[in-house]
């Protein structure tokens, strides 16, 4: 009997595997290396160029834990930590569906989805993190993994499905010149050249929504939306913490004229990488169609939660101080943990959280 | 209201959920997910543990297991609303009632194991949250994560431990243990022994004996051992327990 059933459910995992496979076949005539192309192709990455090509070599005589603990021993928590997969259980996975991660770089949280029974499409412009992804998924034996190199903001997927993942992605739409995340953070101008011609450029804001239009239509009617990004009111950027993308003080909340002018004087770039508060992310969904949003509070970041709760009098109330391991001075202490339990524990300053997490449904 | 109320706490490998009311904000479930390893065991060993204590109590434990595939493992427990847990601020003599009523709850649910030197495991029978009283005194047993029914840990050893983290938060509120808290220890390990649910493992040195049988088996908490407070009572206090042990036993 349990022969039967395990039998069974190879079975129908290999027929939903070969509907995906037939699905982004239609879409993408390119495949190469097991991973669909359409072409466009860009580049945002935590590392250089050159140090992925070293990595992706390494990746061809270790297995990846051992590449990724050698080469990049920094992110390795960041790559394969399960506790990044917290927020995946605000939704509902009690059937496995099909799941879109845009912009899912080295895939944990695709792999987080694909663990839970789900046949994940991981879309990234990048080829080596899809490779890495690709080795990764391999490795762990998850065959519900499908990948394709695109630009997220060109796709063509239209209700297919159940899920789409937008996790630390959204503010990097407007953003289309190739990206090397510490380069863009430090660097006063961007080394990487903008294949596009900067007046050619859309509105970040409207380039956003129309992205999550698209996101919308890839959705079947009530699949859903997961969607983490920092908020622009954190308190913690109102004491003057750096914007987490340009490094500069005070830029996600001042009005976005004052930040371009801020960025473009320190930076000698637009100020693109736009975050939002709760009210205007939710503003945004609503113009992308999303009917039904539900939205969270989360600490300490989304990136490693400790606590989610729902961005309301009732969810704020749940608010308990949790352990940080990145706060270690008396001064993070005191900024970080005491003032955080003041504001949030009495306070109640709910729209002051560090990150919002969106569960939205089509 | 569904919130995230735990990612990997205590060295777990589980996501903790909490489902409550909207408008009361009671607690009506406790949901537990993990695609790790080490998570989905101890969603397995919670529900063998709810299963053999479901098995032998009155009371018994309301679960779901959502899913289960190979890597993923989701569980969602119901709370019996009409249990609660005692006060943490309470000190030991205020307490000592509740800790009664979880031994002799234990003596009663391990009435099968009367005589054995080994015996099931609930693995942190702490009265901080794992261990649920009701208006009629009668005891439910929760949080079956690190159940163990392997029959190689000794018989006992949920009591003396709990006694032991009683005391340790004795010592920190108080820098000391008081007459009347010891001779509660002390008449609760005779209570124990005379009862049949004491291993001769822990009989000798019970206090000594409880720390070096977790500290040589910390597998049995899947990594969570550093958690439990009884650890953290030091050598003079584990000694001072088991001297007044030896006067009477």
């Amino acid at each position: 009997m349990k022969e039967l059933s395990s039998k069974l459910k190879k079975l129908i995992m290999e027929k939903k595997n070969n509907y995906i496979k037939q699905y982004l076949n239609k879409i993408y005539s390119k495949s190469e290396n097991g991973i669909f192309s359409s072409g466009n192709s860009g580049y945002w990455s935590n590392l250089s160029k050159d140090k992925n090509n070293e990595f992706s070599k390494l990746l061809e005589t270790k297995d990846c834990k051992t590449a990724v603990k050698s080469f990049i021993p920094k992110f390795e928590e960041m790559i394969f930590s399960s506790k990044r997969e917290a927020g995946l259980e605000l939704l509902d996975h009690k059937k496995g569906g099909v799941c879109i991660d845009y912009g899912s770089m080295w895939g944990v949280l695709s792999v987080g989805m694909a663990k839970r029974g789900h046949q994940v499409i991981a879309v990234d412009q990048t080829y080596d993190s899809l490779n890495f992804l690709k080795t990764r998924s391999i490795e762990e034996g998850l065959e519900n993994i499908h990948l394709v190199q695109d630009d997220i903001r060109e796709v063509k997927f239209k209700d297919i499905a159940d899920y789409a993942i937008v996790n630390g992605v959204l503010e990097w739409i407007p953003e289309k010149s190739e990206v090397i995340v510490s380069e863009y953070y430090e660097k006063k101008v961007s080394k990487t050249k903008s294949s596009i011609k900067k007046k050619l450029l859309k509105h970040p804001r409207d380039m956003q929504v129309e992205f999550l239009k698209k996101v919308y239509d890839s959705l079947n009617t009530g699949g859903q939306l997961f969607l983490a990004i920092e908020n622009k009111l954190n308190y913690a950027y109102l004491l003057g913490r750096p914007d987490p993308h340009v490094n500069l003080k005070f830029t996600t909340f001042l009005p976005r004229s004052i930040s371009n002018v801020i960025s473009k004087i320190f930076r000698k770039k637009d100020y693109r990488t736009y975050i939002y508060s709760f009210s205007e992310l939710k503003d945004l969904l609503r113009e992308a169609g999303f009917k039904k949003i539900d939205d969270y509070c989360c600490f300490p970041m989304y990136h490693f939660p400790s606590l989610i709760f729902p961005n309301s009098n009732e969810g704020i109330s749940q608010y308990i101080a949790y352990k940080d391991k990145n706060i270690v001075t008396w001064k993070q202490k005191l900024v970080f943990k005491y003032l955080e339990v003041f504001l949030m524990k009495y306070l109640k300053f709910k729209n002051l959280s560090p990150a919002i997490i969106v569960v939205a449904k089509k | 209201m569904k919130y995230i109320k735990g990612v990997h706490r205590h060295g777990s490998e589980n996501f903790l959920m909490l489902l409550k009311d909207d408008k009361t904000l009671e607690t009506k479930s406790i949901i537990k997910a993990s695609t790790s390893e080490k998570g989905i065991k101890s969603i397995m060993s919670e529900c063998e543990g709810i299963e053999w204590y479901n098995s032998v109590s009155k009371n018994k434990i309301e679960y779901t297991l959502e899913k289960k595939i190979k890597t993923y493992h989701r569980i969602k427990i119901e709370i019996n609303r009409s249990f609660f847990n005692v006060n943490p601020s309470l000190n030991y003599l205020m307490i000592e009632k509740y800790l009664d009523l979880t031994i002799n709850h234990y003596i009663q649910i391990w009435d099968k194991y009367k005589g054995y030197q080994f015996a099931p495991f609930h693995g942190d029978l702490s009265l901080v949250g794992n261990v649920m009283f009701n208006d009629k005194n009668e005891v439910l047993f929760v949080d079956w994560e690190q159940f163990s029914d392997n029959m190689n840990i000794p018989t006992g050893l949920d009591v003396t431990m709990t006694l032991m983290e009683n005391i340790y938060y004795e010592i920190i509120r108080y820098k000391k243990i008081k007459k009347n808290v010891m001779k509660h220890f002390v008449n609760s390990i005779q209570y124990l022994n005379k009862s049949k649910l004491l291993s001769r493992y822990l009989l000798d040195s019970p206090a000594i004996n409880t720390l070096n049988f977790i500290n040589s088996h910390t597998d049995i908490w899947n990594g969570q051992h550093l958690k439990l407070p009884v650890l953290k009572l030091s050598k003079n206090v584990v000694q001072e327990l088991d001297n007044a042990i030896s006067k009477i036993i």
